[in-house]
């Protein structure tokens, strides 16, 4: 056998390419696995966990009793392609199906039934309750529908039982994510707050399935963010917005607004303007009716600021309610300008008091003329006119209040007696509050508390702060002032029986206004006038059928003081027996509340309210509908109620509710008519 | 010095020659260094391959079974290796036959899984006879080379075992397969350089594969276009056939410097490489181990060949020599294509890693192919022969 010569070269060179080979193999996994390894180490753990951005519950809103005024809910919202999920093996009962959605959003049954037809992808049920959901699941699954053709949308939606504050309590919309943003009032101003930590969830994934490690509910449950606790009082704000109502309707007015306010604190226990909406369903409201017109609507208050002229004539010691001014009859020339009383009163040479008492433009104007301009200008100033007050509200407006500069020719007969000055609503009541509290200027709030999701306090509003704008001494003269006007002048409407009432009444003519003559009328005042818990403030914009402040804003006042009254508690000033301290109105949650009609699942039925110290109208709209004998006997207040609280309800019992003024029963037993007990 | 007789002294000769009485003497002779690198690098294939498939339910067992098919591998290896030299001489022909046979069968009759026609399924066990042909090529070729060595001056010389590559190359190619086809193609190649073709011979057969796959290109069926489009840019189809060979470089580089540990791929755990037992092996097993692991497993395979080179260089005579150069070609085009394949530097066209790729048949035939390279090399100072 001929063999050829070695080939040894071969075997080097083959062995050298074989090297080679590996080395640029080598260095290829040098290149992906050191040089590269972060990139498709972030690019893999980006393909490996889904991270899900949840966002936890939102915090309650709740008024100072801790009645619920904002709550959220889940909802489940089912879509249905018809095409696909009726495969040959289904066997459901779609009838069945469409009574069931049909009963729970109120839809006929048959409507419903349409949409099993349609050729694409339905909505079937929208935002029903997640048991509902779950049940139209449960039906389509059991029954061999296709899965492709059924899913859901779960997400959370912002309710507002108790309805009411509807522009301060303002109200969210859902973003991309299916969460709650605020946009307006409270729920824009504390959104981060309300919203809490969001949570970033790394659940693993495969390529070929999700398995998702759902979050245990604990966790959400502690995440929760963080609730608000109201200084507003849910029953209080209900009265307000009725009396607004029908202050506005019976006056053809049209607007009004109201502010009550602790004055030794600053606390808003009610805030409440007409029109309103309903938070549940803002989409359809107006900008009128959404805008918290009492902090962002400046307009000139008229007589009402007087009492910020008497106040610092009074503290520089320049009046006092004995100095003698003279009237001049009620027309006067001041400073080049005629000046005219309203009224007849004709005063002549009387004591200050006197003047305030009739709202004397011409006395206050003319001592006035003592004050420096800018003296003048620094007082009005500390008052927080022409400026936010701070409120806890988005879009608080300043007010008009010109610098020295421009003040023009009028300006020194003008300011005291409320013109060349647009206040708020709210500056107004928190100036009267600083001058009749002993001199000091609390900012107006609206939270009291921000409690995490275990109820622990996070904050508590500190009211400690302020700043002095009048002595002491000065107070009490204007509260003597104030209560002057009520007993003796144009605040006589406004008294409140058994209790000692400060205030002050202002009818402005609208001066932006040329072809028409409008007015506002309003009224503050303060009781119990000797050592003042509260400050009211209503206004009257543009009554028709009667405008002056004592007949439209005074009497508004006065039921809002009333309410006000009963509802912290605050005995009389002339030693009557205490009224009762107002309803529990956590029992009012446990029970139900006519507000929280059409939310079904926050009610617990079937039994009998306790409707002691509630309005007719809470009482009316809390009682079981299909109820057969209801009667209401008195007005008021409930004062005694049959069942008692607790017992159950049928549709034959009879129901019977005795209302007194106090809600205390100050008839005998028998007064309910008919009912043994 | 290749493919050309060892001079042997004349006592070991007579010693040897009395264990021809006893067949398993040549099991004194056998390169046991060798074997034992085949059985380490399989051990830690199989101990990858349970790494890789940690936790999906579908291979759960695969780690074992391949425990199993390795046992029987050892026994196939054996008797590859104690089968009397010129036994394989004469089945070389017998075997090649019934292996074109069955790829001639399988283009008209076979069944298309995944696409290709592959597998003769024979109840229990899926035969594949492009990887038995393989083997059979090479003891063909050795056979022709051995008995005409001085044909190979002439280009006509080269033409003939070119023929006997080409033929299965093209059935397989028509399967399609295209990986397996290539493998040919270079185990043609490096048998004929140890043979001793002329270099310009080789340039001339270069170039000519080189005119063919370029005539070829507009016959390539669109998912072999796709597949070298996407080659080119894997990101072109991320999700469809670049998906593939994005995975496996997310894969590789995963793993980093030292890996993420036994077990704790996560690209293999999430289920985002494909295949990871069989064809992406090699970047599950790097994304375990790292890039430390990586190199140990090329410095692994680089071991095997070396050991084999030695064996070819000291072959007794021109057909064991032949046959571990085609031996040699075949596993290092295999580790080489599979590895550059997975790492995004070759088309894919589905090649296995030798030893560690999950599938009994594959780790048996590469055995049977050691087994022979084995039995050449324990008979290199025989010198009685045909």
């Amino acid at each position: 056998m001929k063999l050829r010569k070695p080939h040894r070269l071969r075997v080097i060179l083959f062995g050298l390419g074989f090297s080679l080979l590996t080395g640029v193999v080598g260095w290829r996994l040098y290149d992906l696995q050191y040089l590269r390894h972060e990139r498709f180490s972030e690019r893999s753990e980006a393909m490996h966990y889904r991270h899900l951005v949840i966002q936890p519950e939102r915090g309650e809103i709740l008024d100072r009793t801790g009645r619920p005024l904002a709550q959220s809910t889940g909802r489940t919202t089912v879509y249905i392609n018809p095409s696909l999920f009726r495969a040959p093996t289904f066997k459901g009962n779609l009838e069945e199906l469409a009574r069931l959605i049909g009963g729970e959003i109120g839809e006929d049954p048959s409507t419903i039934m349409a949409r099993f037809e349609a050729s694409g992808t339905t909505r079937l049920a929208r935002r029903v309750r997640p048991n509902i959901g779950e049940r139209i699941l449960r039906h389509l699954a059991t029954n061999g529908a296709d899965s492709r053709g059924y899913w859901i949308h779960r997400e959370t939606i912002r309710l507002y039982p108790a309805r009411i504050a509807g522009p301060v309590i303002g109200f969210c919309t859902t973003d991309a994510d299916g969460d709650n943003i605020g946009i307006a009032g409270l729920e824009l101003h504390y959104n981060d707050i309300l919203n809490g930590q969001k949570i970033v969830s790394r659940s693993p994934r495969t390529a070929m399935r999700e398995t998702m490690r759902a979050w245990q509910q604990q966790d959400l449950y502690d995440a929760r963010g963080h609730s608000l606790k109201l200084t507003i009082d849910a029953g209080l704000q209900e009265v307000v917005e009725e009396v607004l109502e029908k202050t506005v309707a019976k006056f053809r007015a049209d607007a009004a607004g109201a502010v009550v306010m602790d004055p030794n604190t600053g606390a808003i226990l009610a805030m409440g303007s007409y029109p309103t909406f309903d938070n549940n369903n803002f989409g359809s409201a107006n900008t009128e009716a959404r805008r918290p017109r009492t902090i962002t609507d400046p307009f000139e208050t008229g007589s009402v600021a007087k009492l910020f002229t008497a106040a610092q004539l009074v503290d520089l010691g320049i009046t006092n309610p004995d100095t003698l001014v003279d009237c001049e009859g009620g027309t006067a020339v001041v400073d080049r300008r005629r000046l005219r009383d309203s009224g007849n009163h004709n005063l002549g040479v009387v004591p200050f008091r006197v003047a305030m008492r009739h709202s004397s433009n011409v006395g206050i104007v003319k001592l006035a003329q003592d004050l420096e301009n800018q003296e003048w200008f620094d007082f009005l100033r500390s008052l927080r006119f022409g400026q936010p007050t701070g409120i806890d509200l988005p879009g608080e407006g300043s007010g008009i209040l010109y610098p020295v500069e421009r003040w023009t020719r009028f300006s020194r007969t003008s300011l005291p007696m409320g013109y060349e000055m647009g206040l708020t609503a709210l500056q107004s009541t928190a100036a009267i509050a600083a001058i009749v509290n002993g001199g000091i200027y609390r900012e107006p709030y609206l939270v009291e508390e921000i409690r995490d999701s275990r109820g622990n306090i996070v904050t508590r509003h500190d009211s400690s702060e302020g700043h002095r704008v009048i002595r002491p001494t000065s107070s009490i003269i204007m509260r003597d002032l104030m209560e002057d006007v009520v007993l003796h002048g144009s605040g006589k409407p406004g008294q409140v029986p058994g209790y000692r009432v400060g205030g002050k009444t202002g009818t402005t003519r609208k001066s932006d206004i040329f072809d028409r003559r409008e007015y506002i009328a309003s009224f503050a005042g303060a009781v119990p006038i000797d050592n003042p818990r509260l400050v009211v403030y209503v206004y009257v914009d543009a009554p028709r059928t009667a405008y002056y402040a004592s007949m439209v804003a005074a009497p508004a006042f006065r039921e809002i003081t009333q309410a006000a009254l009963l509802s912290l508690g605050i005995p009389p000033s002339d030693g009557t027996i205490p009224s009762h301290p107002g309803k529990n109105v956590l029992e009012l949650v446990q029970t139900g509340d006519e507000s929280l009609r059409g939310f079904p699942d926050l009610i617990e039925s079937g039994t009998m309210p306790d409707f002691r110290g509630m309005t007719m109208r809470q009482a009316r709209g809390l009682l079981p509908t299909d109820l057969q004998k209801v009667r209401f006997v008195g007005s008021g207040f409930v004062a005694d109620q049959y069942p008692a609280p607790g017992e159950r309800l049928n549709e034959q019992t009879e129901v019977v509710l005795h209302f007194s003024p106090r809600g205390t029963i100050d008839k005998p037993a028998s007064g309910v008519a008919g009912v043994a007990r | 010095m290749s493919l050309t007789t060892v001079p042997v002294s004349h006592e070991r000769s007579a010693v040897l020659s009395r264990g021809r009485a006893n067949p398993f003497a040549v099991l004194r002779h056998v390169d046991y260094t060798l074997v034992i690198g085949l059985i380490v690098m399989t051990i830690v294939g199989i101990l990858l391959l349970k790494g890789a498939v940690h936790g999906i339910p579908s291979l759960r067992s695969a780690a074992e079974k391949q425990a199993v098919f390795l046992v029987v591998a050892l026994g196939a290896m054996m008797t590859a290796c104690l089968v009397p030299y010129q036994w394989l001489n004469r089945l070389a022909m017998i075997v090649y036959l019934f292996n074109l046979g069955a790829l001639v069968w399988l283009l008209f009759a076979g069944h298309t899984i995944n696409g290709a026609k592959r597998w003769v399924m024979l109840g229990p066990v899926n035969w594949q006879p492009a990887e038995t042909m393989k083997i059979a090529t090479v003891l063909l070729c050795a056979q022709w080379l051995a008995l005409y060595p001085e044909k190979l001056n002439r280009l006509s010389g080269v033409l003939v075992p070119g023929v006997i590559a080409g033929v299965p190359a093209l059935l397989i190619l028509a399967q399609p397969d295209l990986g397996t086809a290539s493998i040919f193609f270079f185990l043609f190649l490096t048998m004929m350089l140890m043979a001793g073709a002329k270099w310009r011979h080789l340039l001339i057969v270069c170039g000519g594969a080189g005119i063919g796959m370029a005539s070829a290109l507009p016959l390539l069926k669109p998912y072999q276009r796709e597949r070298l489009l996407n080659f080119i840019n894997p990101e072109r189809d991320p999700l469809g056939t670049g998906y593939n060979v994005i995975q496996s470089k997310i894969t590789v580089g995963n793993g980093g410097l030292f890996g993420q540990g036994w077990g704790q791929g996560s690209q293999s755990i999430h289920q985002f490489l494909p295949e990871r037992h069989t064809d992406f092996f090699f970047p599950g097993a790097v994304e375990q181990w790292g890039l430390v692991g990586g190199i140990l497993l090329l410095l692994g395979f680089g071991f095997l060949i070396w050991r084999m080179i030695l064996i070819m260089d000291n072959a007794r005579d021109r057909f064991g020599g032949c046959v571990t150069a085609g031996a040699i070609a075949i596993l290092g085009c295999h580790v080489i294509f599979n590895v550059a394949m997975t790492l995004g530097m070759l088309p894919c066209t589905g090649l296995p890693l030798p030893l560690m790729s999950y599938g009994g048949t594959f780790l048996v035939t590469t055995y049977i192919l050691f087994g022979i390279v084995l039995n050449v090399g324990s008979r290199r100072f025989v010198l009685s022969g045909p």
